[in-house]
Protein backbone atom coordinates (compact mmCIF):
# COMPACT_ATOMS: atom_id res chain seq x y z
CA UNK A 1 0.00 0.00 0.00
CA UNK A 2 2.99 2.40 0.86
CA UNK A 3 4.56 2.34 -2.44
CA UNK A 4 1.34 3.34 -4.50
CA UNK A 5 1.13 5.86 -2.46
CA UNK A 6 5.11 7.33 -2.74
CA UNK A 7 4.60 6.81 -6.41
CA UNK A 8 1.61 8.90 -6.57
CA UNK A 9 2.85 11.76 -4.33
CA UNK A 10 5.69 11.91 -6.60
CA UNK A 11 4.09 11.86 -10.01
CA UNK A 12 1.52 14.54 -8.04
CA UNK A 13 5.39 17.00 -7.13
CA UNK A 14 6.65 16.36 -10.27
CA UNK A 15 3.38 17.13 -12.80
CA UNK A 16 3.60 20.56 -10.75
CA UNK A 17 7.03 21.38 -10.76
CA UNK A 18 8.98 22.73 -14.03
CA UNK A 19 13.03 22.36 -14.08
CA UNK A 20 14.19 26.00 -13.58
CA UNK A 21 17.15 26.20 -16.28
CA UNK A 22 15.40 24.59 -18.88
CA UNK A 23 14.93 26.71 -22.44
CA UNK A 24 12.01 28.06 -23.03
CA UNK A 25 10.27 26.14 -25.70
CA UNK A 26 7.74 27.17 -28.85
CA UNK A 27 5.17 25.48 -27.25
CA UNK A 28 5.59 27.58 -24.07
CA UNK A 29 5.93 30.42 -26.06
CA UNK A 30 2.54 29.70 -27.71
CA UNK A 31 0.81 29.23 -24.04
CA UNK A 32 2.16 32.72 -22.88
CA UNK A 33 0.93 34.53 -26.24
CA UNK A 34 -2.49 32.87 -25.48
CA UNK A 35 -2.52 33.66 -22.24
CA UNK A 36 -1.29 37.24 -22.69
CA UNK A 37 -4.41 37.76 -25.32
CA UNK A 38 -6.89 36.65 -22.90
CA UNK A 39 -5.75 38.61 -20.35
CA UNK A 40 -5.94 41.63 -22.70
CA UNK A 41 -9.48 40.69 -23.77
CA UNK A 42 -10.24 40.45 -20.11
CA UNK A 43 -8.88 43.80 -18.86
CA UNK A 44 -10.59 45.07 -21.87
CA UNK A 45 -13.32 44.19 -20.73
CA UNK A 46 -13.33 45.40 -17.13
CA UNK A 47 -12.63 48.75 -18.61
CA UNK A 48 -15.66 48.56 -20.85
CA UNK A 49 -17.80 47.20 -18.03
CA UNK A 50 -16.76 50.23 -15.47
CA UNK A 51 -17.43 52.50 -18.25
CA UNK A 52 -21.15 51.12 -18.72
CA UNK A 53 -21.79 50.68 -14.82
CA UNK A 54 -21.92 46.87 -14.88
CA UNK A 55 -19.53 46.43 -12.38
CA UNK A 56 -18.50 48.92 -9.12
CA UNK A 57 -15.28 50.57 -9.15
CA UNK A 58 -14.18 49.04 -5.95
CA UNK A 59 -14.52 45.46 -8.47
CA UNK A 60 -12.26 47.00 -10.52
CA UNK A 61 -9.26 48.04 -7.53
CA UNK A 62 -9.74 43.66 -6.54
CA UNK A 63 -9.96 42.48 -10.36
CA UNK A 64 -7.12 44.61 -11.53
CA UNK A 65 -4.93 43.08 -9.10
CA UNK A 66 -6.43 39.61 -10.21
CA UNK A 67 -5.04 40.24 -13.80
CA UNK A 68 -1.73 41.99 -12.63
CA UNK A 69 -0.72 39.06 -10.83
CA UNK A 70 -1.69 36.57 -13.65
CA UNK A 71 0.44 39.28 -15.70
CA UNK A 72 3.43 38.83 -13.60
CA UNK A 73 3.35 35.21 -13.81
CA UNK A 74 3.62 34.96 -17.05
CA UNK A 75 6.70 37.05 -16.66
CA UNK A 76 8.05 34.32 -14.97
CA UNK A 77 7.27 31.77 -17.42
CA UNK A 78 9.02 34.07 -19.85
CA UNK A 79 12.12 34.78 -17.73
CA UNK A 80 13.97 31.69 -19.10
CA UNK A 81 17.00 31.28 -21.58
CA UNK A 82 15.36 31.91 -24.97
CA UNK A 83 17.01 30.10 -28.11
CA UNK A 84 17.66 32.65 -30.84
CA UNK A 85 14.89 31.48 -32.72
CA UNK A 86 12.35 32.60 -30.36
CA UNK A 87 13.93 35.86 -29.58
CA UNK A 88 12.29 38.24 -31.74
CA UNK A 89 8.78 37.50 -30.46
CA UNK A 90 9.80 36.52 -26.45
CA UNK A 91 10.81 40.07 -26.47
CA UNK A 92 8.00 41.35 -28.19
CA UNK A 93 5.83 39.46 -25.63
CA UNK A 94 7.51 40.54 -22.82
CA UNK A 95 7.62 44.44 -23.73
CA UNK A 96 3.53 44.09 -24.41
CA UNK A 97 3.85 41.89 -20.59
CA UNK A 98 5.63 44.99 -19.29
CA UNK A 99 3.56 47.67 -21.04
CA UNK A 100 0.25 45.85 -19.52
CA UNK A 101 1.32 45.84 -15.87
CA UNK A 102 1.44 49.32 -15.87
CA UNK A 103 -1.53 49.65 -17.98
CA UNK A 104 -3.84 47.43 -15.61
CA UNK A 105 -3.02 48.94 -12.54
CA UNK A 106 -4.76 52.12 -13.74
CA UNK A 107 -8.05 51.11 -14.37
CA UNK A 108 -9.20 51.30 -11.22
CA UNK A 109 -8.00 55.23 -10.68
CA UNK A 110 -10.10 55.58 -14.24
CA UNK A 111 -13.18 54.36 -13.02
CA UNK A 112 -14.79 57.46 -12.71
CA UNK A 113 -13.74 59.13 -15.87
CA UNK A 114 -15.45 57.74 -19.34
CA UNK A 115 -12.70 59.11 -21.39
CA UNK A 116 -9.43 57.70 -19.45
CA UNK A 117 -11.31 54.11 -19.45
CA UNK A 118 -12.18 54.27 -23.37
CA UNK A 119 -8.63 55.15 -23.93
CA UNK A 120 -6.96 52.51 -21.76
CA UNK A 121 -9.86 49.99 -23.05
CA UNK A 122 -8.32 50.57 -26.41
CA UNK A 123 -4.95 50.42 -25.21
CA UNK A 124 -5.92 46.63 -24.33
CA UNK A 125 -7.24 46.10 -27.47
CA UNK A 126 -4.33 47.06 -29.50
CA UNK A 127 -1.92 45.12 -26.98
CA UNK A 128 -4.57 41.83 -27.63
CA UNK A 129 -3.42 42.53 -31.53
CA UNK A 130 -0.57 42.74 -30.73
CA UNK A 131 0.10 39.72 -28.97
CA UNK A 132 -1.82 38.00 -31.68
CA UNK A 133 -0.36 38.85 -34.60
CA UNK A 134 3.34 37.91 -32.93
CA UNK A 135 4.54 34.89 -35.45
CA UNK A 136 5.76 32.13 -32.91
CA UNK A 137 6.78 28.82 -34.63
CA UNK A 138 4.29 25.83 -34.06
CA UNK B 1 -48.27 20.23 3.80
CA UNK B 2 -45.03 20.05 6.22
CA UNK B 3 -43.65 16.77 4.31
CA UNK B 4 -44.23 19.03 1.12
CA UNK B 5 -42.79 21.64 2.27
CA UNK B 6 -39.45 19.89 3.69
CA UNK B 7 -39.23 18.31 -0.06
CA UNK B 8 -39.04 21.60 -1.27
CA UNK B 9 -36.71 23.11 1.10
CA UNK B 10 -34.47 20.12 0.21
CA UNK B 11 -34.38 20.53 -3.24
CA UNK B 12 -33.84 24.06 -3.44
CA UNK B 13 -30.99 23.67 -0.89
CA UNK B 14 -29.19 20.49 -2.37
CA UNK B 15 -29.64 22.81 -5.54
CA UNK B 16 -28.54 25.63 -3.94
CA UNK B 17 -25.66 24.02 -2.60
CA UNK B 18 -24.58 22.20 -5.67
CA UNK B 19 -22.44 24.82 -7.54
CA UNK B 20 -18.63 25.11 -5.57
CA UNK B 21 -15.75 27.17 -6.28
CA UNK B 22 -14.20 23.85 -8.51
CA UNK B 23 -17.93 23.65 -10.75
CA UNK B 24 -17.45 27.74 -11.15
CA UNK B 25 -13.98 27.26 -12.51
CA UNK B 26 -14.20 24.16 -14.47
CA UNK B 27 -17.68 24.93 -15.59
CA UNK B 28 -16.96 28.62 -17.20
CA UNK B 29 -13.49 28.06 -18.37
CA UNK B 30 -14.62 24.38 -19.92
CA UNK B 31 -17.08 26.76 -21.60
CA UNK B 32 -14.71 29.84 -22.40
CA UNK B 33 -12.10 26.85 -24.33
CA UNK B 34 -14.63 24.10 -25.62
CA UNK B 35 -18.35 26.23 -26.29
CA UNK B 36 -21.01 23.76 -25.83
CA UNK B 37 -18.39 20.32 -26.26
CA UNK B 38 -18.50 19.95 -22.32
CA UNK B 39 -21.83 20.08 -21.97
CA UNK B 40 -22.51 16.09 -21.91
CA UNK B 41 -19.94 15.82 -18.70
CA UNK B 42 -22.39 17.93 -16.79
CA UNK B 43 -24.77 15.35 -17.81
CA UNK B 44 -22.68 12.09 -16.94
CA UNK B 45 -21.65 13.92 -13.67
CA UNK B 46 -25.04 14.80 -12.57
CA UNK B 47 -26.09 11.13 -13.22
CA UNK B 48 -23.59 9.89 -11.07
CA UNK B 49 -24.00 12.11 -8.25
CA UNK B 50 -27.42 11.74 -7.72
CA UNK B 51 -27.19 7.85 -8.11
CA UNK B 52 -24.45 7.64 -5.48
CA UNK B 53 -26.18 10.54 -3.31
CA UNK B 54 -29.18 8.56 -3.31
CA UNK B 55 -27.52 4.97 -2.56
CA UNK B 56 -25.87 6.87 0.66
CA UNK B 57 -28.89 8.31 1.92
CA UNK B 58 -30.83 5.45 1.81
CA UNK B 59 -27.98 3.44 3.65
CA UNK B 60 -28.27 6.10 6.42
CA UNK B 61 -31.58 6.14 6.33
CA UNK B 62 -32.00 2.66 6.46
CA UNK B 63 -28.94 1.44 8.35
CA UNK B 64 -27.81 4.48 9.83
CA UNK B 65 -24.38 4.21 9.03
CA UNK B 66 -22.65 7.22 6.90
CA UNK B 67 -19.86 6.87 4.03
CA UNK B 68 -16.59 6.64 6.76
CA UNK B 69 -18.15 3.92 9.20
CA UNK B 70 -18.94 1.86 4.89
CA UNK B 71 -15.30 2.65 4.33
CA UNK B 72 -13.38 1.34 7.55
CA UNK B 73 -15.55 -1.70 7.26
CA UNK B 74 -15.17 -2.13 4.04
CA UNK B 75 -11.03 -1.92 3.69
CA UNK B 76 -10.16 -2.37 6.98
CA UNK B 77 -8.37 -0.10 9.22
CA UNK B 78 -4.47 0.55 7.21
CA UNK B 79 -6.55 0.52 3.99
CA UNK B 80 -9.12 2.67 6.08
CA UNK B 81 -6.62 4.90 7.21
CA UNK B 82 -5.08 5.67 3.66
CA UNK B 83 -8.56 6.33 2.12
CA UNK B 84 -9.47 8.46 5.21
CA UNK B 85 -5.78 11.02 5.04
CA UNK B 86 -6.16 11.10 1.21
CA UNK B 87 -9.67 12.00 2.17
CA UNK B 88 -8.97 14.70 4.46
CA UNK B 89 -5.99 16.09 2.59
CA UNK B 90 -8.79 16.47 -0.39
CA UNK B 91 -11.18 18.08 2.10
CA UNK B 92 -8.88 20.86 3.48
CA UNK B 93 -7.51 21.95 0.01
CA UNK B 94 -11.22 22.12 -1.28
CA UNK B 95 -12.07 23.98 1.89
CA UNK B 96 -8.62 26.52 1.70
CA UNK B 97 -9.97 27.30 -1.73
CA UNK B 98 -13.61 28.27 -0.87
CA UNK B 99 -12.32 30.23 2.49
CA UNK B 100 -9.89 31.84 -0.46
CA UNK B 101 -12.65 32.46 -2.67
CA UNK B 102 -14.85 33.40 0.08
CA UNK B 103 -12.11 36.44 1.15
CA UNK B 104 -11.91 37.70 -2.10
CA UNK B 105 -15.52 38.44 -2.56
CA UNK B 106 -15.58 40.06 0.77
CA UNK B 107 -12.60 41.89 -0.62
CA UNK B 108 -14.75 43.13 -3.54
CA UNK B 109 -17.66 44.17 -0.95
CA UNK B 110 -15.82 46.09 1.23
CA UNK B 111 -12.56 47.01 -0.98
CA UNK B 112 -9.89 45.68 1.35
CA UNK B 113 -6.64 43.56 1.43
CA UNK B 114 -7.27 39.92 0.84
CA UNK B 115 -5.70 38.70 4.19
CA UNK B 116 -7.76 40.39 6.42
CA UNK B 117 -10.64 39.74 4.27
CA UNK B 118 -8.95 35.87 4.67
CA UNK B 119 -9.14 35.91 8.16
CA UNK B 120 -12.76 37.68 8.31
CA UNK B 121 -13.92 34.88 6.34
CA UNK B 122 -12.50 31.76 8.67
CA UNK B 123 -13.70 33.47 11.72
CA UNK B 124 -17.04 34.16 10.04
CA UNK B 125 -17.65 30.63 9.10
CA UNK B 126 -16.11 29.35 12.66
CA UNK B 127 -18.90 31.50 13.98
CA UNK B 128 -21.47 30.25 11.49
CA UNK B 129 -20.96 26.64 12.03
CA UNK B 130 -20.62 26.70 15.67
CA UNK B 131 -23.63 28.92 16.30
CA UNK B 132 -26.18 27.74 13.45
CA UNK B 133 -27.72 24.00 14.20
CA UNK B 134 -27.03 21.67 11.22
CA UNK B 135 -30.99 22.27 9.24
CA UNK B 136 -30.07 25.94 9.54
CA UNK B 137 -26.30 25.81 7.95
CA UNK B 138 -28.02 23.83 5.00
CA UNK B 139 -30.78 26.26 4.69
CA UNK B 140 -29.21 29.57 5.24
CA UNK B 141 -26.07 28.24 2.61
CA UNK B 142 -28.50 26.48 0.49
CA UNK B 143 -31.10 28.60 0.14
CA UNK B 144 -29.49 31.98 -0.62
CA UNK B 145 -26.94 29.89 -2.50
CA UNK B 146 -29.81 29.74 -5.39
CA UNK B 147 -28.86 33.41 -6.39
CA UNK B 148 -26.53 31.66 -8.49
CA UNK B 149 -29.92 31.30 -10.82
CA UNK B 150 -28.88 34.54 -12.17
CA UNK B 151 -26.51 32.51 -14.35
CA UNK B 152 -29.37 30.72 -15.44
CA UNK B 153 -30.80 33.59 -16.53
CA UNK B 154 -27.48 35.26 -17.93
CA UNK B 155 -27.22 32.48 -20.08
CA UNK B 156 -30.75 32.83 -22.05
CA UNK B 157 -30.12 36.55 -22.11
CA UNK B 158 -27.37 36.27 -23.81
CA UNK B 159 -29.18 34.46 -26.46
CA UNK B 160 -27.08 31.79 -27.17
CA UNK B 161 -27.78 29.16 -30.69
CA UNK B 162 -29.40 26.78 -28.54
CA UNK B 163 -28.95 24.16 -31.26
CA UNK B 164 -25.56 24.33 -31.02
CA UNK B 165 -25.67 23.94 -27.73
CA UNK B 166 -28.11 21.09 -27.90
CA UNK B 167 -24.89 19.40 -30.22
CA UNK B 168 -23.09 19.40 -26.71
CA UNK B 169 -25.30 17.09 -25.07
CA UNK B 170 -23.91 14.39 -27.54
CA UNK B 171 -19.97 13.35 -26.29
CA UNK B 172 -17.77 14.36 -29.44
CA UNK B 173 -13.92 15.32 -30.01
CA UNK B 174 -13.22 18.86 -30.32
CA UNK B 175 -12.31 20.72 -33.63
CA UNK B 176 -8.34 22.02 -34.86
CA UNK B 177 -9.05 25.33 -33.38
CA UNK B 178 -9.86 24.57 -29.97
CA UNK B 179 -6.89 23.88 -27.04
CA UNK B 180 -6.36 20.05 -28.15
CA UNK B 181 -8.15 17.23 -27.51
CA UNK B 182 -5.54 16.48 -24.08
CA UNK B 183 -6.78 19.59 -22.88
CA UNK B 184 -10.15 18.53 -23.70
CA UNK B 185 -10.00 15.47 -21.87
CA UNK B 186 -8.28 17.69 -18.79
CA UNK B 187 -11.33 19.74 -18.39
CA UNK B 188 -13.57 16.58 -19.19
CA UNK B 189 -12.24 14.99 -16.12
CA UNK B 190 -12.16 18.37 -13.92
CA UNK B 191 -15.63 18.44 -14.62
CA UNK B 192 -16.60 14.93 -13.75
CA UNK B 193 -14.50 15.22 -10.61
CA UNK B 194 -15.92 18.77 -9.95
CA UNK B 195 -19.49 17.29 -9.98
CA UNK B 196 -19.08 13.90 -8.15
CA UNK B 197 -16.48 15.29 -5.37
CA UNK B 198 -16.54 12.88 -2.83
CA UNK B 199 -17.02 15.35 0.30
CA UNK B 200 -20.44 15.94 -1.10
CA UNK B 201 -21.28 12.19 -0.42
CA UNK B 202 -19.43 12.50 3.11
CA UNK B 203 -21.98 15.18 3.35
CA UNK B 204 -24.80 14.15 2.00
CA UNK B 205 -24.60 10.36 3.85
CA UNK B 206 -23.74 12.24 7.11
CA UNK B 207 -26.76 15.40 6.47
CA UNK B 208 -29.26 12.05 6.33
CA UNK B 209 -28.26 10.69 9.48
CA UNK B 210 -28.07 14.39 11.30
CA UNK B 211 -31.81 14.86 10.44
CA UNK B 212 -32.81 11.57 11.72
CA UNK B 213 -33.80 10.01 8.35
CA UNK B 214 -35.04 6.62 8.60
CA UNK B 215 -37.11 4.82 5.97
CA UNK B 216 -40.06 6.23 6.14
CA UNK B 217 -37.43 9.42 4.73
CA UNK B 218 -36.80 7.73 1.97
CA UNK B 219 -38.82 9.27 -0.39
CA UNK B 220 -37.35 12.73 0.70
CA UNK B 221 -33.55 11.40 -0.21
CA UNK B 222 -34.78 10.00 -3.54
CA UNK B 223 -36.33 13.32 -4.63
CA UNK B 224 -33.93 15.21 -3.02
CA UNK B 225 -31.03 13.85 -4.86
CA UNK B 226 -32.79 13.22 -8.00
CA UNK B 227 -34.71 16.34 -8.53
CA UNK B 228 -31.89 18.53 -6.39
CA UNK B 229 -28.80 17.14 -8.26
CA UNK B 230 -30.62 17.34 -11.48
CA UNK B 231 -31.36 20.85 -11.20
CA UNK B 232 -28.14 21.83 -9.90
CA UNK B 233 -26.80 20.06 -13.08
CA UNK B 234 -29.16 22.36 -14.84
CA UNK B 235 -27.25 25.34 -13.56
CA UNK B 236 -23.60 24.13 -13.57
CA UNK B 237 -25.11 23.77 -18.04
CA UNK B 238 -26.41 27.10 -17.62
CA UNK B 239 -22.15 28.03 -16.38
CA UNK B 240 -20.92 26.21 -19.46
CA UNK B 241 -23.34 28.14 -21.73
CA UNK B 242 -22.42 31.65 -20.16
CA UNK B 243 -18.63 30.71 -21.16
CA UNK B 244 -19.26 29.52 -24.31
CA UNK B 245 -21.72 32.26 -25.43
CA UNK B 246 -19.42 35.25 -23.89
CA UNK B 247 -15.71 34.45 -22.77
CA UNK B 248 -15.36 31.88 -25.88
CA UNK B 249 -16.18 34.80 -28.54
CA UNK B 250 -14.10 37.28 -26.92
CA UNK B 251 -11.20 35.18 -26.53
CA UNK B 252 -11.29 35.05 -22.23
CA UNK B 253 -9.89 32.94 -20.16
CA UNK B 254 -11.49 32.74 -16.72
CA UNK B 255 -8.67 31.77 -14.47
CA UNK B 256 -10.05 33.54 -11.66
CA UNK B 257 -13.03 33.48 -9.34
CA UNK B 258 -13.61 37.41 -9.91
CA UNK B 259 -13.55 36.55 -13.63
CA UNK B 260 -16.75 34.87 -13.51
CA UNK B 261 -18.61 37.40 -12.29
CA UNK B 262 -18.65 39.10 -16.07
CA UNK B 263 -20.85 36.21 -16.99
CA UNK B 264 -23.94 38.27 -15.34
CA UNK B 265 -22.90 41.56 -15.13
CA UNK B 266 -22.49 41.56 -19.30
CA UNK B 267 -25.63 40.49 -19.90
CA UNK B 268 -27.62 41.67 -17.40
CA UNK B 269 -25.76 45.12 -15.82
CA UNK B 270 -25.06 46.01 -12.22
CA UNK B 271 -28.16 44.01 -10.84
CA UNK B 272 -26.76 41.06 -12.61
CA UNK B 273 -23.28 41.32 -10.91
CA UNK B 274 -25.45 41.99 -7.50
CA UNK B 275 -26.97 38.61 -7.91
CA UNK B 276 -23.35 36.76 -9.07
CA UNK B 277 -22.14 37.81 -6.14
CA UNK B 278 -24.42 37.03 -3.60
CA UNK B 279 -24.28 33.42 -4.89
CA UNK B 280 -21.12 32.91 -5.68
CA UNK B 281 -20.60 33.99 -1.46
CA UNK B 282 -23.22 31.83 -0.04
CA UNK B 283 -22.52 28.90 -2.48
CA UNK B 284 -18.65 29.35 -1.86
CA UNK B 285 -19.31 29.86 2.22
CA UNK B 286 -21.82 26.80 2.12
CA UNK B 287 -18.78 24.36 0.23
CA UNK B 288 -16.25 26.02 3.09
CA UNK B 289 -18.82 24.56 5.47
CA UNK B 290 -19.48 21.45 3.77
CA UNK B 291 -16.08 20.34 3.79
CA UNK B 292 -14.78 21.55 6.62
CA UNK B 293 -17.74 19.17 8.02
CA UNK B 294 -17.37 16.46 6.32
CA UNK B 295 -13.93 16.53 7.15
CA UNK B 296 -14.79 16.48 10.92
CA UNK B 297 -17.22 13.61 10.00
CA UNK B 298 -14.79 11.34 8.35
CA UNK B 299 -12.45 11.86 11.25
CA UNK B 300 -15.41 10.89 14.19
CA UNK B 301 -17.00 8.31 12.07
CA UNK B 302 -13.69 6.48 11.26
CA UNK B 303 -12.03 6.23 14.68
CA UNK B 304 -15.85 5.68 16.14
CA UNK B 305 -15.89 9.14 18.06
CA UNK B 306 -19.42 10.72 18.91
CA UNK B 307 -20.23 13.15 16.19
CA UNK B 308 -23.05 15.08 15.02
CA UNK B 309 -23.31 18.91 13.93
CA UNK B 310 -27.09 18.60 15.46
CA UNK B 311 -25.05 18.32 18.99
CA UNK B 312 -23.75 20.47 21.67
CA UNK B 313 -20.44 21.39 20.49
CA UNK B 314 -19.59 19.93 24.51
CA UNK B 315 -21.25 16.62 24.08
CA UNK B 316 -18.58 16.19 20.83
CA UNK B 317 -15.50 18.51 21.78
CA UNK B 318 -13.61 15.89 19.28
CA UNK B 319 -15.76 16.14 16.46
CA UNK B 320 -16.26 20.09 16.79
CA UNK B 321 -11.99 19.94 17.09
CA UNK B 322 -11.85 18.12 13.81
CA UNK B 323 -13.94 20.43 12.32
CA UNK B 324 -12.91 23.42 13.23
CA UNK B 325 -8.97 22.48 12.70
CA UNK B 326 -10.20 22.00 8.94
CA UNK B 327 -11.10 25.68 8.69
CA UNK B 328 -8.01 26.84 10.45
CA UNK B 329 -5.93 24.75 8.04
CA UNK B 330 -7.95 25.86 4.97
CA UNK B 331 -7.42 29.62 5.85
CA UNK B 332 -3.19 28.84 6.14
CA UNK B 333 -3.25 27.78 3.32
CA UNK B 334 -5.00 30.06 1.29
CA UNK B 335 -2.87 32.43 3.42
CA UNK B 336 0.05 31.30 1.44
CA UNK B 337 -1.09 33.57 -1.69
CA UNK B 338 -1.78 30.97 -3.82
CA UNK B 339 -4.70 31.52 -6.01
CA UNK B 340 -8.08 29.63 -5.21
CA UNK B 341 -8.46 28.67 -8.15
CA UNK B 342 -4.98 27.08 -8.90
CA UNK B 343 -5.96 25.45 -5.16
CA UNK B 344 -9.15 24.00 -6.43
CA UNK B 345 -7.54 22.94 -9.59
CA UNK B 346 -5.26 20.23 -7.85
CA UNK B 347 -7.96 19.60 -5.08
CA UNK B 348 -10.41 18.66 -8.04
CA UNK B 349 -7.72 16.48 -9.57
CA UNK B 350 -6.71 14.61 -6.48
CA UNK B 351 -10.30 14.38 -5.41
CA UNK B 352 -11.04 12.21 -8.36
CA UNK B 353 -7.89 9.98 -7.57
CA UNK B 354 -9.84 9.30 -4.04
CA UNK B 355 -13.24 8.84 -5.86
CA UNK B 356 -13.03 4.98 -5.83
CA UNK B 357 -11.81 4.49 -2.81
CA UNK B 358 -15.14 6.64 -1.27
CA UNK B 359 -17.74 5.46 -4.05
CA UNK B 360 -17.11 1.61 -3.89
CA UNK B 361 -17.64 0.80 -0.18
CA UNK B 362 -20.91 2.47 -1.11
CA UNK B 363 -22.40 0.73 -4.06
CA UNK B 364 -21.22 -2.51 -2.26
CA UNK B 365 -23.66 -1.78 0.47
CA UNK B 366 -26.60 -0.60 -1.12
CA UNK B 367 -25.72 -3.68 -3.47
CA UNK B 368 -26.07 -6.20 -0.33
CA UNK B 369 -29.75 -7.73 0.08
CA UNK B 370 -28.46 -9.13 3.77
CA UNK B 371 -27.54 -5.72 4.87
CA UNK B 372 -30.36 -3.62 2.82
CA UNK B 373 -32.97 -6.18 2.68
CA UNK B 374 -35.81 -4.94 0.65
CA UNK B 375 -34.27 -1.84 0.50
CA UNK B 376 -31.41 -3.17 -1.58
CA UNK B 377 -30.35 -1.74 -5.12
CA UNK B 378 -32.73 -1.99 -8.05
CA UNK B 379 -30.94 -3.73 -11.00
CA UNK B 380 -30.93 -0.82 -13.13
CA UNK B 381 -29.73 0.98 -10.19
CA UNK B 382 -26.99 -2.09 -9.90
CA UNK B 383 -25.93 -1.67 -13.10
CA UNK B 384 -25.70 1.92 -13.58
CA UNK B 385 -23.56 2.17 -9.96
CA UNK B 386 -20.72 -0.66 -11.51
CA UNK B 387 -21.07 1.27 -14.65
CA UNK B 388 -20.21 4.44 -13.21
CA UNK B 389 -17.92 2.98 -10.68
CA UNK B 390 -16.14 1.81 -13.90
CA UNK B 391 -15.83 5.29 -15.22
CA UNK B 392 -14.83 6.87 -12.03
CA UNK B 393 -11.52 4.56 -12.01
CA UNK B 394 -10.94 5.32 -15.87
CA UNK B 395 -11.25 9.05 -14.78
CA UNK B 396 -8.83 8.66 -11.85
CA UNK B 397 -6.18 6.76 -13.66
CA UNK B 398 -6.24 9.30 -16.52
CA UNK B 399 -6.39 12.40 -14.05
CA UNK B 400 -2.60 12.77 -12.69
CA UNK B 401 -1.57 11.93 -16.37
CA UNK B 402 -3.83 14.56 -18.24
CA UNK B 403 -2.93 17.39 -15.55
CA UNK B 404 0.72 16.90 -15.93
CA UNK B 405 0.59 16.51 -20.15
CA UNK B 406 -1.79 19.61 -20.06
CA UNK B 407 0.24 22.07 -17.59
CA UNK B 408 -2.87 22.06 -15.63
CA UNK B 409 -5.13 22.62 -18.72
CA UNK B 410 -3.31 25.46 -20.23
CA UNK B 411 -2.04 22.64 -23.24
Amino acid sequence: MRLPIVIFICAFALAACEGPDTELDPHELKRAQHGFTALSAEAGLLAEQLASHGVPSRFASVHQQALGEESLKLSRQLAKPVPPGLRTAHDKLASLNARFQIEVARIAQASSNTSDLERLRESFRDMKAQAAALETPA
Amino acid sequence: MNSVLELALGIMTSLGGFVDISELVFTVAGGAKFGFLLLWVVVVGTVGIALYGEMSGRIAAVKREPTFTLIRNRYGFRAGLAVLVASNIVNVLTCAAEVGGLAIILQIVFDADYRPMLLAAGVLLLVTVYVLRFKWIERVFGLLGLALLVYAVAAVALKPDWSEAARGLVPRLPGPDTPGTAVYFYYAVGLFSAILMPYEIYFYSSGGIEDGWTPKDLLVNKVTAGVGFVLGGVLAMALIVVGAALYLPQGLDPQRLSSTVFGASVPLGLVGFVFALAGIFFAVGGAAVETALAAGYNIAQFFGIRWGKRLNPREVPLFTLCWMTAIVLGMAVAASGINPVDIVEYSTIFAVVVLPFSYYPVLRVADDPKVMGKHVNRPVIRVLGWAYLALICAAALAAIPLMAMTHMGQG
